[in-house]
């Protein structure tokens, strides 16, 4: 059976979009088809040479495609995340004004931490080491005027040194860039004139924004990114043309959840360096609003780490103040927040008989102990083993699992606090869904949201079996788990728009604002990003205006979307009207008619709306009465001790089942976790939904 | 114990209807508390974080805003801080002053009076705004936030004066106040505190966003409550406290030889105030180690000075506050709340600048407190020959202000300074950390709204003092004023050198120089209230190196001339102190070999040749032998 779809205009044959979404151990691949088909597949990762992973994944799926055509290729990936988490840095050079070589060093000047650390705290390495930071004579002031011409025989002379160096990407940060570009720009001439391979960064164009550390240290992370990111992208966009054909649009996933041409991808590495969190994000926050929950968390639990988002009516929220590790991430980013901890983290005991769960993990190698891999520690994993939460054989009874190795490694490690294998399993799960829910209200209450007022989306391996706790423990009403809890990111991305941003500073004050001159300066950046939007001739593009704001003084910007209608004084008090109003939502509280609104900058973002869609779910294999597959003896809580909870199979479940917990749904990737007391059904779109009981809102 | 009523209560009857025995540990008493703990712990630190997103998020001063100059604190019934924050205030005011039937929901208390704080407030510009979290007409927990406004009045912009002399002279005095009452705000206190500060605008904004984070902190304490029940968070909190004792007496104080140690420094006072005779205000602590106790006696330590130099702590501050140099003792994050309170006793004497009478000014306070960090630190030196990371010398500032010549405005900029830190047993030192979580002031910030150019914002070379571990660096900043502009030097280690230690060489102290080489050569004292620099003037800025440790002869040449291509260390320096010479392997070991022969055996603490020349001057006189062997 084959439901209909809103069939893309103009396709005449049958239309294939394909999502890629290479994670470090496996390359997974969804394709859908106009006609309402879906095809999925999982391939190794390849991290010697990352682009013949999805290559594989294209080779592999193309027989099963049978007729059509291959209308698109969506790819996110973890490669510049994976390259910035391990430090792994090509030779680099860093260019910036005389007088300011150390920036990167000092940095803000702060320690992480509370009192104290100041004495153990070392200072991690720079993303540019000292020894390539070269100092070059020029200076323009905080208006833009040039206080001291550029001093061309200072590049030169820097750019001798980092030839022989032997540096490959260069990054330049000069002093108020974001005002005056000219400096950067010549520089960049001059240093391709020495060496025409080498790829230039300027932090004029990579993040036009005051606050010199936090420009100088983006910059650099695109320049480190750029030869391998950026030539990833390259030889992603060649090849897989040259697999499926040049007519077919190839798109990269951005951090900030939107895709765009590999060559757009490649001119700003750093903004796709959440390429693949941010996919799982789009496409759960989608789902949920196809499934009728326009707000909804996404919780995205792993192996190793758990990412958590909040999403409005499909849209994720972005941040401009993200990092990675210690290293800050100031390009449009979804807001996102990543705790150490998954399947695989480690349970152990800390100072003081402190239980800990991650962020040491045992990884895919050598895995949790119930893998028989040669894990001899305690995971997360084995605790939901050791309590009949997971089946006793893993990936659809292929892979058994060895409890009672998990049991004894549990003894052991509890021994040492003098209690049972069991509660240690227990508390081990509930410390993780009690650090999991911080991670919610981080995301959710310091943006002003309520989660109780939200649909929590539990993907990745982890994700269903806790999200109910969750739930509970945030007073959150339902959690949604989707078809395909394993390949969250190849929907989002197969789902996305195409999404292109554009930056400038502009300081100005309530009192100063001149409605021609924002209508003028929004048109300049629309000019800017016309020539980059000539490749998506496919999508229907459409211009998004924003404003930064902050009242006078304060350190936090707020971005407020441009309100609509020709830009008049009317539209001006409408903008400052609407910073208010976005400032009381989030803080409770707003200056309004006592204090001045100021501006900080304008962006555009060019949004290229795709028709794609993920067909409905096929329940060709449900069946109308759906009977217990199995009974699993299970701990939820300790008042109840343990107890016989049936086990479905999800793919017996038809639409409208209903059914109350205890309960286990058993699927290829993953269990779903219903506990006692709660609701579970199957929706028309086939997602599970999990009601809490409890829930206050 | 505590934690035994914490599981007794849990979930009563836990196993009663439990068939499965594999299931019958699932009570143990330890077991369920230590999850509970983790919890109640996670929501804690996790509403701290919050609370202060919240606060810098919506403040408005400089201060608050890109200095992080806040800290939120969350207590128990009893005012027992149970979060991980060290440096705090607390909330006895509030149990001494009002009975617990009048403290009620939505309630707002507010002071900043150091002598009316129990000694959790050490000078005025440190408004402390406590609600209490009340569940069932029962007070369970008191959430805190203090913040450090940009000026609350006194003689000078920012209100902090060096030379003021007594509190009334320092700005608005606030003794405990309700400031709002069942959530509605009194009007008069608010119209004080405008009428009281040179920035109202920026007062309102930051009393704001204090006030909010501390309701969203008190939202997240009643969340807590209902979550797990009043009694039992109760009972978590006090094994929170009960824990922090416990990885006192487990995991640190055994790496302590038992024994009694004394160590003594000094916070410089050079020309502060006229009429003040003494120039380096000696602070001196003794500390008797024993299997379960550690006591800090600053007996010793010099009476109470003029100027405002003096800390009105108490003795539980104190051990808080000093119980953060043993961080470096235990690998993972360590919570420091009141449980050290059972394992550190601290005596303060009376009268003395670690807890001066009332009416002694108090704004600079930080100062001798940075010096109580100095003189543990070398206890513990002497207790683990060397074996210890050494201070970081390094809450130095400068305030500028002025009239803005484009406006006509006041303005006022504070400047926090980190300074290098020193060299540890495993690792160098960090270049230019500040103590507090304060960031520095970006350089395109200054000059986009202040009236003067930074030419030049680096690292000092040559500060951080030579050693197998070199000390940080401190910070080299060159400013250029384009107005008249009032300058307020603020710094120690401007006499004498910070301290290296194990046989590592003493930092480069500070220095402020006003229009260096050239004609109107001015040195700056290192604590001064009016320097005064005219249009075009250049001010030269550098703030303290940390010590090195350990021999420096025995640092990796590699490094050495890797720091002097990159500038850091002179050539000078990597001859005469390291004993490298660049890409010559054999004549390194030639000189080496020279320098080992020829010096005095290495030392445990070298305190610098700035500190023996005063010392030699009969200026500062040492009360407990120093000329100690480095330990090797």
């Amino acid at each position: 059976m084959t439901c209909p779809l809103a069939v893309e205009a103009a396709v005449r044959s049958t239309a294939w979009h394909l999502g890629i979404d290479a994670g470090g151990t496996f390359t997974d691949v969804m394709a859908v088809s106009s006609d309402g088909r879906i095809q999925v597949l999982k391939v190794p990762s390849t991290p010697a040479r990352p682009v013949l992973g999805p290559l594989n994944g294209i080779e592999h799926m193309k027989p099963t495609l049978e007729v059509g055509t291959i209308a698109s290729v969506s790819h996110g990936t973890t490669v510049g995340l994976n390259a910035l988490l391990q430090r792994k840095f090509p030779p680099v050079g860093l260019i910036v004004t005389r007088g300011f070589k150390h920036v990167l060093e000092i940095a803000r000047h702060t320690v992480p931490g509370e009192w104290g650390t100041i004495y153990s705290w070392v200072k991690p390495p720079r993303v540019v080491p000292l020894s390539q930071v070269h100092e070059i004579d020029e200076r323009v002031s905080q208006d833009g005027n040039v206080v001291t011409p550029l001093d061309e025989a200072s590049v030169h002379h820097a750019a001798d040194a980092l030839a022989a160096a032997g540096a490959r990407t260069v990054a330049v940060c000069l002093l108020h860039a974001y005002r005056f570009a000219a400096h950067e720009q010549r520089v960049r001439e001059i240093l391709l004139e020495h060496r025409p391979d080498w790829l230039i960064s300027l932090s004029s164009e990579v993040m036009p924004e005051f606050r010199e550390y936090e420009r100088m240290v983006t910059t650099a992370t695109n320049a480190v990114l750029a030869p391998l990111v950026g030539q990833y992208f390259a030889e992603f966009g060649a090849e897989v043309s040259s697999v499926v054909g040049p007519d077919t649009s190839v798109y990269i996933m951005r951090s900030a959840g939107g895709v765009a041409s590999p060559e757009e991808a490649a001119a700003h590495p750093l903004r796709t360096a959440l390429s693949g969190p941010a996919a799982g994000v789009v496409g759960m926050g989608r789902l949920a609003r196809e499934a009728g929950f326009g707000h909804a968390i996404t919780f995205d639990m792993g192996g190793t780490s758990t990412d958590v988002s909040a999403v409005e009516d499909g849209e994720p929220h972005l941040t401009t103040d993200a990092s990675i590790d210690c290293y800050p991430l100031r390009t449009p980013t979804i807001d996102l927040v990543t705790i150490g901890a998954g399947g695989g983290s480690l349970i152990a005991i800390g100072t003081a008989r402190r239980i800990m769960v991650g962020p040491d993990s045992a990884g895919a190698d050598p895995g949790p102990v119930c893998y028989g891999k040669g894990g001899m520690e305690p995971t997360l994993t084995d605790a939901n083993l050791v309590l009949g939460r997971i089946p006793q054989a893993l990936v659809g009874g292929e892979f058994a699992l060895d409890a009672a190795a998990a049991r004894a490694a549990l003894e052991t490690r509890a021994a040492q606090l003098a209690m049972d294998g069991h509660t240690l399993a227990y508390s081990a799960v509930e410390i993780v869904c009690n650090n999991m829910a911080g991670a919610v209200r981080q995301v959710s209450i310091k943006r002003g949201l309520d989660p109780r007022q939200y649909t929590l989306v539990a993907f990745g391996g982890a994700g269903p079996m806790h999200a109910a706790r969750m739930a509970e423990l945030l007073g959150m009403p339902r959690v949604l788990v989707p078809v395909h809890p394993g390949l969250g990111s190849c929907a989002g991305l197969i789902l996305s728009d195409v999404r292109i941003d554009q930056s400038s500073t502009f300081l100005r004050l309530e009192s100063d604002f001149d409605a021609g001159q924002f209508a003028s300066l929004f048109t300049r950046l629309e000019e800017a990003l016309a020539p980059n939007l000539e490749c998506y001739s496919d999508v229907v593009t459409q211009f998004q205006r924003s404003v930064d704001m902050r009242y006078l003084g304060m350190g936090t910007e707020l971005n407020v979307p441009a309100p609509a209608g020709p830009m008049t004084a009317g539209w001006l008090e409408q903008l400052v009207a609407d910073y208010h109003a976005l400032h009381e939502k989030i803080f409770n509280f707003s200056y309004r008619g006592s204090q001045a609104v100021q501006s900080i900058a304008l962006r555009v973002t060019a949004v290229g709306r795709r028709s794609t869609r993920i067909p409905e779910y096929d329940f060709a294999h449900a069946v109308s009465r759906p009977t217990v597959a199995a009974r699993r003896s299970a701990l939820f809580n300790p008042e109840r001790g343990f107890e016989l909870a049936p086990v479905y199979r999800r793919v017996d479940l038809p639409a409208g089942w209903s059914e109350r917990g205890p309960l286990f749904v058993d699927q290829y990737d993953t269990t779903t976790v219903v506990l006692p007391g709660h609701g579970v059904g199957v929706d028309e779109h086939g997602n599970l939904i999990i009601h809490n009981p409890g829930a206050t809102a | 114990m505590i934690i035994t009523a914490a599981n007794n209560n849990w979930k009563a009857g836990a196993s009663r209807n439990n068939d499965d025995a594999s299931c019958s540990g699932m009570t143990s008493n330890n077991a369920v508390s230590q999850m509970l703990l983790e919890m109640v712990e996670g929501v804690v630190e996790s509403s701290m974080k919050e609370i202060e997103a919240q606060v810098e998020r919506t403040a408005r001063s400089t201060n608050i805003r890109e200095a992080n100059d806040h800290v939120p604190a969350i207590y128990d019934a009893l005012g027992r801080s149970v979060a991980s924050v060290s440096f705090t205030a607390n909330v006895d005011p509030i149990l001494r002053l009002w009975p617990r039937e009048e403290i009620r929901s939505g309630d707002v208390f507010l002071w900043n009076h150091p002598y009316e704080s129990d000694g959790g407030i050490g000078h005025l510009p440190d408004l402390c705004f406590t609600m209490p979290v009340i569940l069932d007409g029962e007070i369970v927990a008191f959430v805190q936030e203090l913040g450090h406004v940009q000026d609350i009045g006194g003689p000078v912009p920012g209100s902090l004066s060096q030379t003021a002399t007594e509190l009334f002279a320092e700005g608005l005095i606030v003794p405990p106040v309700k400031y709002y009452e069942g959530g509605v705000r009194n009007e008069a206190v608010f119209q004080i505190l405008r009428a009281n500060t040179r920035f109202p605008t920026d007062m309102e904004g930051d009393v704001d966003a204090m006030i909010s984070g501390v309701r969203l902190g008190v939202e997240r304490m009643e969340w807590l409550c209902r979550q797990y029940g009043v009694e039992q968070v109760k009972a978590a909190f006090g094994a929170l406290i009960d824990r922090c004792q416990q990885t006192m007496l487990e995991d640190i104080l055994p790496q302590i030889p038992d024994g009694t140690y004394a160590h003594e420094d000094f916070v410089e006072y050079v020309d502060v105030v006229p009429g003040e005779e003494r120039s380096f205000i000696r602070i001196k602590v003794t500390m008797t180690k024993t299997s379960d106790r550690i006591h800090f006696d600053f007996g010793g330590t010099d009476a109470q000075v003029l100027g405002s130099i003096n800390f009105p702590a108490d003795e539980r501050f104190y051990a808080r506050a000093l119980v953060t140099t043993f961080k470096a003792f235990v690998p993972e994050r360590f919570v420091i709340n009141d449980g050290v309170l059972g394992v550190v006793d601290v005596t303060v004497p009376e009268g003395s600048v670690l807890n001066p009478r009332f009416p002694a000014a108090c704004s600079y306070r930080h100062y001798p407190l940075i010096r109580c960090f100095s003189v543990v630190l070398g206890v513990l030196a002497r207790a683990l020959n060397g074996g210890v990371p050494q201070g970081a010398d390094n809450m130095s500032g400068v305030s500028l202000s002025g009239v803005h010549p484009d406006t006509g405005e006041s303005w006022y900029l504070s400047m926090p300074l980190g300074g290098g830190s020193c060299g540890r047993p495993y690792a160098d030192g960090t270049d230019t950390v500040l103590m507090t979580p304060g960031k520095n002031v970006p350089s395109e910030y200054a000059e986009s709204f202040y009236p003067f150019s930074v030419l030049e914002f680096g690292l000092n070379p040559d500060s951080g003092g030579p050693g197998l571990h070199r000390g940080g660096l401190g910070y080299r900043i060159l400013l250029r004023f384009d107005a008249p502009t009032q300058v307020r030097v603020r710094t120690d280690r401007y006499y004498m050198e910070p301290t290296g230690v194990n046989g590592g060489k003493a930092g480069k102290a500070a220095e402020f120089v006003l229009n260096p080489g050239g004609a109107h050569e001015q040195r700056l004292p290192g604590k001064t209230d009016d320097g005064r620099a005219s249009r075009g003037d250049v001010l030269l800025i550098t703030s303290p190196g940390g010590g090195g440790w350990g021999d420096p002869l025995e640092r990796e040449a590699r490094l050495v001339e890797e720091d002097v291509r990159t500038g850091l260390v002179s050539e000078r320096s990597a001859r005469d102190d390291y004993g490298v010479v660049d890409g010559d392997p054999e004549a390194t070991r030639a000189l080496r070999d020279d320098i080992r022969r020829s010096r005095p055996p290495l030392k445990l603490f070298d305190r610098g040749e700035m500190f023996a020349e005063l010392a030699a001057a009969g200026r500062v006189r040492l009360t407990v032998a120093d000329d100690l062997p480095a330990g090797g």
